[in-house]
């Protein structure tokens, strides 16, 4: 069973950003990031007490710190040792479940990224193929990510996720875009979301139309953090352009609701 | 007189201003890609091919050159003992060290192809530098570049020559001077946004558009850009260098055998001096 070791912490209510490799360099400094803030680890142990008794009886080792050890009540971070979380998987689910909602984000120390299953400080933007994230970007930043997505393979894709863990994700096919936008109702309970998928209206000029191969689809992360396979299932007006794409990564930077401008087609039902 | 702020804009010229804003994106993108792909990502993959491929084929074609060279010693030393002279040595080294010019000369270039195809390949951009001279060059494109700005001052003409210098040296430093400069001195728009001359600006864009991506269509459509799958395919590079390998084996023994064939000659035939004068 391969170990690792995590740096949990909880992210300020500021809009400052956070870049992980930043906060983790200050948190060995013995300082405080702008970006955190101390917090009361009591609710965090208790979750992690839960999860790791059911790990222990499977022979998992678990072990955690709090940081500074005498401070009590306000701690800067917890330093805990448990077997890896990996980018899918069961691992990743249990401390989706037992952690998520506490508002804690935390920090995988031999990846130098944060942990698969914890928020951004603002935003992060990830790409599918390489695994590759940017932190905390901002709209200027976009183009360039655009361009970073490969334009084939079997993972071609980005994610740009935020702090309440809601998302917008695209995947490249031949110069356009399917773009799906995701809103979780409550970080608790992962069946309480929606996800829309962006298209054209009828009526949207100017868009001519293409044929999706049937041999496409997506790779994507089932309820229980496992990577599966869904055949795609886009209408032809669901793949759209790179302006369009941009748009509405720019509305979701910006906080906004979904771009009006776009018939989103409610996609909840078909995720497995 | 009513004040500049408190104009409220029809809701189609705010569509449209809206709408255009975003083409000139999709514009200053596929510019940007069409530019990568000549400038970065196919002179990459060439270098990739050469460190991956061309070496084994450099390699066969120095033995090439070698057999080549050494049957044509066999056939000027065969013609000198058919005549009843004796082969002088040194001087067919020089007949062939003429006849054989061209063939020298490719090998050297296509080792000083090679030897920068390393050199490439070691000094490439981290993934952060990359992301930051994308960013600058995609601010500056959009600034400066003719096709998406028609009415730029000379000035501003010989500052995007310096971007695009600056950019494919992957010169960071001298594109954020350059920012500083071009934002010193922006392109005059127009301050009249009339339906008409929006309209006219987004049929431009859209030309603009179709044109880019035949552009990129072609650009992809050649060699070594149609090659991207296979020289990541570790099985298709082992397959082609194996390839190489067993003609290089082929090529030493023929080499071997010609070298051989010499001594042989030169074996059989009695010594210098019971040829005549040359």
């Amino acid at each position: 069973m391969n170990m690792s070791s995590y740096y949990l912490w909880k992210w300020a209510d500021n809009n400052l950003p956070g870049p992980p490799d930043e906060v983790f360099s200050e948190l060995l400094h013995g300082r405080m990031h702008p970006a955190i803030q101390a917090f009361d680890p009591a609710s965090v142990i208790r979750r992690l007490e839960q999860v790791s008794a059911q790990g222990r009886l499977a022979g998992e080792e678990w072990d955690w710190q709090i940081q500074p050890s005498s401070s009590g009540r306000q701690v800067s971070f917890i330093f805990l040792t448990c077997p890896t979380v990996e980018r899918y998987g069961r691992m990743r689910r249990r401390f989706c479940d037992s952690l998520l909602d506490l508002d804690i984000s935390g920090y995988d120390e031999q990846r130098g990224q944060l942990m698969y299953c914890f928020c951004p400080k603002k935003n992060a933007w990830e790409c599918g193929e390489t695994g590759e994230v940017f932190y905390d970007i901002t709209e200027d930043d976009l183009p360039v990510l655009f361009r970073r997505i490969p334009t084939d393979g079997c993972d071609a894709s980005a994610i740009l996720e935020d702090r309440r863990n809601h998302f917008v994700q695209c995947e490249p096919l031949n110069r356009r875009f399917t773009v799906e936008w995701r809103e979780n109702y409550d970080l608790a309970d992962f069946s309480r979301f929606g996800q829309w998928r962006a298209g054209y209206y009828e009526s949207t000029p100017r868009r001519p139309r293409l044929f999706v191969p049937s041999r496409f689809g997506h790779e994507v992360i089932n309820r229980d953090c496992e990577l599966v396979y869904l055949k795609a299932s886009e209408k032809k007006h669901e793949l759209i352009r790179y302006q369009d794409a941009l748009r509405i990564f720019r509305a979701f930077l910006r906080g906004g609701p979904r771009p009006p401008q776009y018939r989103w087609q409610d996609i909840k039902d078909e995720l497995p | 007189m009513s004040d500049n702020n408190n104009l409220v804009l029809h809701p189609e010229i705010l569509r449209l201003t809206d709408e255009n804003s975003l083409l000139r994106e999709e514009v200053v993108h596929l510019l940007s890609e069409a530019h990568d792909l000549v400038h970065t990502v196919k002179p990459n993959l060439m270098a990739i091919y050469q460190t991956k491929v061309g070496i084994w084929e450099l390699k066969q074609f120095k033995l090439q050159c070698q057999a080549a060279r050494l049957k044509r010693k066999v056939e000027l030393i065969q013609a000198c003992l058919n005549q009843g002279r004796w082969p002088d040595l040194e001087a067919i080294e020089a007949q062939l060290e003429e006849e054989f010019r061209a063939w020298e000369h490719k090998i050297r270039m296509e080792s000083q192809r090679l030897a920068a195809a390393e050199e490439r390949l070691c000094h490439l951009l981290s993934s952060e530098d990359d992301f930051e001279l994308k960013k600058l060059y995609y601010r500056l494109v959009k600034k400066l570049h003719p096709d998406l700005n028609t009415e730029l001052t000379e000035e501003q003409r010989r500052l995007w020559l310096r971007v695009q210098d600056a950019y494919e040296a992957g010169d960071i430093d001298e594109l954020k001077a350059l920012t500083l400069l071009a934002d010193k001195n922006p392109p005059t728009l127009s301050s009249v946004n009339s339906l008409e001359r929006l309209t006219a600006e987004q049929q431009t864009l859209d030309k603009q558009i179709q044109r880019l991506l035949k552009e990129i269509e072609t650009i992809e459509s050649r060699p070594p850009l149609t090659m991207r799958s296979e020289l990541f395919d570790d099985g298709w590079v082992q397959n082609r260098c194996e390839t190489i390998q067993t003609t290089i084996t082929e090529l030493q023994q023929r080499c071997n055998g010609l070298n051989e064939r010499i001594q042989t000659l030169l074996k059989e035939y009695p010594g210098e001096e019971h040829f005549g004068q040359n």
